[in-house]
């Protein structure tokens, strides 16, 4: 996986860093929705059971390899 | 107050406070706000923002009491 620096540098948030790499894989894998922006980047979804089943979210760049962003998306439904 | 500009993506980060992060949010789709347990509003992440707020253009202005 490639990272922006957003990204590497949100990782050193409290709130980020309990985030693993693997789950972000996971939620690139096997997403149960995904959007495309305006801008073409994309963004995915899928719960996580090591995490209470809360639903990740996951942004990728629109070439759709370099993560963006990532965070637990309390208003998913 | 932090702010932070990040080049590669034209993301433009604010971070108001110094506080854990309890949720994210989105303002708009290029617009994401950081929220502490209570609630209170933490930090701003812009994206594009060279388009939507002439960033890294930046002036702070402090008006006397």
């Amino acid at each position: 996986m490639q990272y922006t620096q957003y990204f590497l540098a949100t990782r050193q948030r409290s709130d980020r860093a309990c985030i693993d790499i693997a789950w972000i894989q996971h939620v690139i894998e096997n997403p149960v929705k995904e959007v495309i922006q305006q801008d073409g980047r994309i963004r995915r979804w899928a719960p996580i059971r090591e995490a209470d089943g809360r639903y990740l979210r996951v942004i990728l760049l629109a070439d759709g390899t370099t993560v963006h962003n990532a965070f637990f998306d309390r208003g998913f439904a | 107050m932090k702010i932070k500009y990040f080049q590669d993506t034209d993301t433009l980060y604010i971070e108001l406070r110094s506080a854990e992060i309890a949720e994210t949010r989105d303002l708009d789709e290029d617009t994401l706000i950081d929220l502490d347990n209570a609630g209170t509003l933490c930090g701003i992440t812009i994206e594009h923002a060279h388009q939507r707020a002439n960033s890294p253009s930046f002036s702070f202005e402090q008006i006397a009491a």
